[in-house]
């Protein structure tokens, strides 16, 4: 056995070093004996402690983590637990089940691609952009109860089963993203054509939002189609049921509506004036604008 | 200082030429005649405005999304309940009872979880009652002792408060679900 294997057993077998076989360096302990070893009392050559006289003696030092010229509490490096949370999205949860009622009751319309405007249409939620609301996340409460066939847009899910629970029954989720001109617009569509501002244009999504936008997993609404094919069918798989046939669909045209990133609503385009009075469209023709509205 | 003001008034008054006043009230008159701001595009000349063309054929998806203004009745169901649990009232049924509950303006029952004392005190509020709430009180109070009774293997007597005037029952503890049960039976 080579000399190096040997002390590499011999150090396996070695106990490791731990609190309970740690010492102290030896110039340590001896200075400690030293110190412990001074004359107290009366043979003492020089007094232990405070000395007489002065702060030491009065107590009248100043209080732990002051006395130099920058304090303790300022020298010390903070990290605030809420900084920054002002600034963070806010999104509305709702439940499968709250869709589920809303459907039955006449309130949503399945045969119509369902998204933002609509659900906020309905009045009955509590949805206000100027509290950082961007949209609504689907959650999977009455997942098992679902039974709608329908294309639904929201701007954030976080569990799998919801998507797998709409999937189920043949219908269709992104998950979309807006930013808060748009959001504005959508919640009281009302209120902004009145305004007589043309519809916006829907911005890109931020940093942080990127990679959830463009994965298929998420169904986000920048990502490739066919991955997001291929997720359909892995779902299916891990949840065990089978996936319906979308092209022998009757509802397929209405299945398959997507908005493009840059549109807001079905059918209108940004950039586009609405005359709520005369019931007329306004759509710019000027080459500059055209070209500022295109996606 | 007062003597000065008077003395400067006075020599004021000395100084004032009729030419000047003339002056001074022609810049009034300018002042009346005040012009739009500039912001506003009122004097634009046809070419400085954007071109535009317009359209009709789109306007009915802007019909789309304007909110309807009333509470739209449900559609019609092949078979209750629906998915989520909602049954539509039964005239049938509920013509039995000395008393009825009507729905909400959003076709729910009106029943109420409330919580009161930082919630150590739990309750169900239930309103729009009509017809002998008494009576209604009594079979809400059995019903609901019986469901616990079948449910969860416990005998408890159920409290409860009976507001005539406003047309509501208080019931003492979270027992909505038995409580909306009941209503479903009754076909309210």
């Amino acid at each position: 056995m080579a000399s190096v294997e040997k002390s590499l057993l011999m150090l396996r077998n070695l106990p490791r070093v731990a609190l309970n076989n740690i010492k102290e360096f030896p110039e340590v302990i001896k200075e400690r004996k030293e110190r412990h070893a001074l004359p107290r009392g009366k043979d003492a050559k020089f007094k232990l402690g405070a000395d007489h006289k002065g702060a030491a003696q009065r107590m009248s030092r100043p209080r732990l983590g002051f006395g130099k010229s920058t304090p303790g509490y300022l020298r010390v490096p903070k990290e605030y637990y809420y900084s920054g949370h002002h600034l963070l999205r806010q999104y509305l949860p709702i439940s499968l089940l709250q869709i589920q009622r809303l459907i039955d009751l006449g309130r949503l319309n399945p045969n119509e691609p369902i998204d933002l405007t609509d659900i906020c249409n309905t009045k009955l939620l509590m949805f206000d952009p100027n509290k950082r609301h961007y949209g609504f996340q689907l959650t999977d409460e009455g997942a098992d109860v679902f039974k709608s066939k329908i294309n639904i847009e929201v701007q954030w899910i976080l569990s799998e089963l919801t998507i797998a629970a709409i999937e189920r029954n043949g219908g269709a989720v992104t998950t979309k993203y807006y930013d808060i001109a748009s959001v504005h617009a959508m919640s009281d569509p009302r209120k902004f054509f009145s305004s007589g501002k043309p519809i916006p244009k829907n911005g890109t999504p931020p940093l942080n939002a990127i990679e959830y936008y463009t994965s298929a997993a998420n169904r986000g609404y920048l990502a490739n189609p066919d991955q997001i094919r291929m997720e359909r069918l892995k779902l299916a798989q891990k949840y065990g049921y089978e996936l319906p046939d979308l092209e022998k669909d009757p509802l397929k045209d209405m299945l398959s509506k997507r908005k493009d990133p840059r549109q807001i609503w079905h059918g209108l385009e940004p950039g586009w004036l609405v005359n709520l009075k005369d019931e007329v469209i306004l759509k710019p023709a000027d080459k500059e604008w055209i070209e500022y509205y295109k996606s | 200082m007062h003597r000065y003001l008077i003395k400067l008034n006075k020599l004021n008054a000395t100084m004032v030429n009729p030419s000047v006043l003339v002056a001074y009230s022609s810049n009034f008159s300018k002042l009346s005649e005040r012009k739009p701001l500039p912001s506003r595009p009122i004097n634009l000349e046809g070419h400085e405005f954007t071109s535009v063309t317009e359209s009709k054929e789109e306007f009915k998806y802007v019909k789309k999304l304007l909110p309807s203004l009333v509470v739209p009745d449900p559609p019609e169901h092949d078979f209750y309940p629906t998915p989520s649990g909602w049954v539509p009232p039964n005239n049938e049924k509920c013509s039995k009872f000395p008393y009825f509950v009507l729905r909400t303006r959003f076709h729910n029952f009106p029943i109420y979880a409330l919580e009161r004392e930082g919630g150590s005190r739990k309750l169900v509020k239930i309103k729009r009652i009509e017809g002998d709430i008494w009576k209604f009180d009594e079979d809400l109070r059995n019903y609901v002792e019986k469901c616990i009774e079948k449910n969860e293997d416990k005998k408890l007597t159920i409290y409860s408060q009976v507001n005539e005037v406003q047309r509501q029952v208080m019931v003492k503890g979270h027992y909505q679900d038995y409580i909306s049960k009941f209503l479903i039976e009754c076909g309210f």
